[in-house]
């Protein structure tokens, strides 16, 4: 089995140049032909060391899938490819307006949950969307002009957002 | 001896081409099994020729029963009569509904897994499982005349780690090659997808004894991708049947049943329930133990009023799967039911109401799981290449626990499988050699809410400042869905590197001793088989010496014949005695055989001498030169 392909980065492993604009159907096309390839059901008959390796390289695939395939996660990607490592966690300074307005994003979603107000969360959720569009709008023109430090700002709001919309997503799945 | 052995060579070493490989849906009232022979998938039928074999395993005095016998046993002798066991894998008493009146005697409450006292010893749910596995072994060896070479057992698709791996570990116990654990909702689409080979989003609606899953495939170009899974472990069938069984409870007014009523009672509510799918109308009557006498008619509205909880119940998870998929109700092509429990007209209508259409039954929604893991079993061990493939998604997020007993999660839920994820931990105490990990199962933001899978204590850690040691922790999640986990000190290289598998929550020492119980089973079989493969030489060695006797006994002289004779004399009656012990006795015919094999010795060279001569006889010397 191809060793080499674990050295790749996602792009490559995907015969794709590294871009933030990417097309989902060719990425998902992708993604079949070569689990078509390297998925351990292909290797079922054979032995235990095979099955490991097919499994390597398969999760390694999915991986890179799941990665190219979401706007955050492609754009951190992408970062770290030019050396720029995001820390989401740490050193981040938001502006006192960002910061009001994700308190009263969680309010809302709180309030909404707690009157079971199912069509509020789904409004909710699409301006969340809404916004998050417009966020990976941006990132895509900042990587253009390669401008690192204003996409990494971009890149933690975007985080902000999307761990709203996974909260939303989650109540919704529970009502 | 292999000069007396002349084989014809047309009748030997013909080359094994096709691989025998077997789907088993292991259910939590029927279990099927199905190959795929000529090309066909077809569902193999026991000694009464019934393809739905009950998941019941009763054990008696001196006797197994599995199947349809044990079921006969069910009302006489409850408490050791074990059905539905799969609601109990990978569980422990604290997930037991304590509203559900189980006829067992369960040991001490305080153990945290389950297991059941009968008559047969301490069985635990794993171990009834591999009972049921072993039969349908049998089962497939008798219709297909040989073990097949690999399985695919199916499973809900909502089973988490500890469920699956109890269940792969049941297959193995069995004796049984895993090739796979297939989602249900996949295996069912599988089968129909095969009759369609058509691209297109499938909803599969698999309501079975004890569960309900809810999966989104799609088929495009020769992949199967699940998109969402959905569902719940602990709603099925024997929730109708239970519902109904307290109805009737509450109207004859009856209370403190014996088990044997409490059995009675059940099976019975169970076969009205299939009644009511047919009949508007259905007169129920029972004698109990006390001779008490119950009489009572249902109607199929009295009991789509009592059942309506639960239906809408079963409603639910279909939002949540469409949701996940990222689909609305009008985006899926086909819907699929599944399992016994949809023939429940009831169940239809919610089902075809939430639509706007009615779903797909063409094929038997009890074997229709079956059939589809057939023709996977019979594609993953080669028989048929290029076909399809399946790329299945986690049905459960997987996380770590953090500070305060949150969850961190690591990967969430709907991952396509196989997976890996890395973690990096740090040390935060100077000198710290050691560190706790403890990964859980579930949605839920704490971690007293979700599932444990497995906790571990990494150590070997070398000694560093507060902060400096990074430890990676690698999450991996195979093709069927089962965790490994790995850690690795980084900055020195491998230093502390541990494999975890989860425990499903069975400890050490009852692995152990399972271990122990299924090796001991496979010695017996291998000195079975050592000893029938004994037979089978001792036989044809005798038939050969006999027909060269017949041909050749000339060539003999008097001691030579007496010799042989006596060798022969021996040999035959040591197969023909039944043995006592397999080892010895296999041991003992294969000395036999040594011995005949140098009397013959000289035979052999004589008949080899005298064939050449008769070859050479007649010949020119160039023909021999050539």
């Amino acid at each position: 089995m191809n060793n080499e392909l674990l050295k790749q980065d996602y792009f490559e492993l995907f015969g794709l140049t590294p871009n933030y604009q990417i097309n989902l159907n060719e990425l998902q096309n992708k993604l079949r032909t070569l689990q078509r390839q390297y998925h351990p059901d292909n290797f079922a008959a054979e032995g235990a060391e095979v099955i490991n390796q097919a499994l390597v390289i398969s999760s390694q695939i999915n991986q890179a899938y799941t990665t190219l395939s979401e706007a955050l996660a492609r754009a951190i990607y992408l970062l770290q490819l030019q050396g720029v490592v995001v820390d989401l966690v740490h050193g981040t300074k938001f502006s006192s307006e960002f910061l009001m307005t994700q308190i009263e994003l969680r309010e809302q979603i709180s309030e909404a949950e707690d009157s079971r107000d199912f069509d509020g969360l789904e409004q909710i959720e699409q301006n969340l969307q809404h916004e998050s569009a417009i966020i990976i709008a941006k990132i895509g023109e900042l990587f253009i002009t390669a401008n690192y430090a204003e996409i990494t700002e971009l890149v933690k709001q975007l985080a902000f957002y999307k761990k709203l919309e996974q909260l939303v997503a989650n109540i919704l799945g529970s009502l | 001896m292999a000069l007396l052995q002349i084989a014809e060579p047309d009748m030997s070493g013909v080359p094994h081409q096709h691989n025998v490989a077997i789907g088993i849906d292991l259910g939590t009232t029927n279990s099927l099994v199905a190959t795929v022979k000529s090309g066909e998938a077809t569902v193999l039928c026991d000694s009464n020729g019934s393809r739905l074999i009950p998941s019941i395993v009763n054990y008696g005095n001196d006797k197994l029963s599995v199947g349809h016998e044990a079921l006969k046993l069910r009302i006489s002798d409850p408490a050791n009569t074990l059905v539905s066991i799969k609601r109990f894998m990978g569980r422990g008493f604290a997930d037991l509904d304590p509203d559900v009146v189980y006829p067992y005697k369960f040991t001490a409450k305080s153990d945290a897994n389950i297991q059941i006292n009968t008559r047969a010893g301490i069985k635990n749910p794993i171990a009834v499982s591999a009972d049921i596995l072993t039969y349908l072994r049998k089962l497939a060896v008798e219709s297909l005349g040989e073990e097949p070479s690999g399985v695919v057992i199916t499973v809900p698709a909502y089973f988490d780690d500890a469920q699956r791996q109890a269940t792969k570990y049941a297959g193995e116990l069995a004796g049984l090659k895993v090739l796979r654990l297939l989602n249900e909702p996949t295996a069912a689409a599988i089968a129909y997808g095969l009759d369609n080979k058509q691209d297109g989003t499938f909803l599969v609606y698999d309501l079975g004894g004890g569960t309900l899953d809810v999966s989104i495939l799609r088929l495009n170009q020769g992949v199967f991708e699940v998109l969402s899974v959905s569902g719940d472990t602990q709603l099925g069938g024997d929730d109708f049947d239970h519902r109904l069984y307290c109805y009737i409870l509450e109207k004859s007014n009856l209370s403190q049943l014996t088990d044997e009523d409490t059995a009675q009672l059940l099976s019975r509510a169970k076969l009205l329930k299939e009644q009511l799918a047919e009949k508007e109308k259905v007169a129920f009557s029972a004698v109990l133990s006390n001779k008490r006498i119950v009489n009572l008619t249902i109607t199929r509205a009295e009991y789509e009023t009592i059942v309506k909880y639960l239906v809408q119940k079963t409603i639910q998870p279909l939002k949540k799967a469409l949701r996940d998929a990222k689909l609305d109700k009008d985006q899926v092509d086909e819907i699929i039911m599944v399992g016994g429990s949809t023939r429940m007209l009831a169940i239809r209508q919610a089902v075809t109401e939430f639509f706007g259409r009615a779903p797909l039954t063409s094929i038997n929604p009890d074997e229709v799981v079956a059939i589809g893991a057939g023709i996977q079993a019979d594609i993953l061990v080669g028989n048929k290449k290029d076909d399809w493939l399946l790329l299945d998604v986690m049905p459960l997020s997987l996380g770590v626990e953090t500070m305060g007993g949150l969850v961190e999660k690591i990967i969430p839920r709907n991952s396509t499988i196989p997976v890996v994820r890395a973690q990096d931990f740090t040390t935060y105490k100077d000198g710290q050699t050691a560190m706790s990990v403890h990964v859980v199962q579930g949605e839920r933001e704490l971690v007293k809410d979700c599932r444990s899978l497995a906790k571990f204590t990494l150590r070997g850690i070398p000694p560093m400042v507060a902060g400096q040691a990074r430890i990676r922790i690698s999450y991996q999640i195979d093709a069927d869905g089962l965790l490994s986990v790995q850690a690795k000190e980084m900055t020195r290289g491998v230093v502390a590197q541990i494999e975890v598998k989860p425990s499903y929550g069975l400890n050490d020492e009852q692995i152990g001793a399972m271990l122990q119980a299924s090796i001991s089973h496979a010695s017996e079989d291998i000195q079975q088989r050592q000893y029938q493969e004994a037979l089978v030489d001792a036989r044809a060695i005798l038939d050969s010496v006999e027909k060269a006797l017949i041909a050749d006994a000339d060539l003999l002289d008097e001691a030579e014949l007496t010799q042989i004779n006596h060798a022969c004399m021996k040999l035959r009656i040591a197969i023909e005695q039944k043995p006592l012990e397999l080892d010895s006795a296999g041991k003992k015919i294969r000395q036999l055989v040594e011995e005949l094999n140098q009397a013959t010795d000289s035979f052999a060279a004589k008949r080899m001498d005298k064939a050449i001569n008769q070859a050479l006889t007649g010949k020119e010397i160039a023909d021999i030169d050539n």
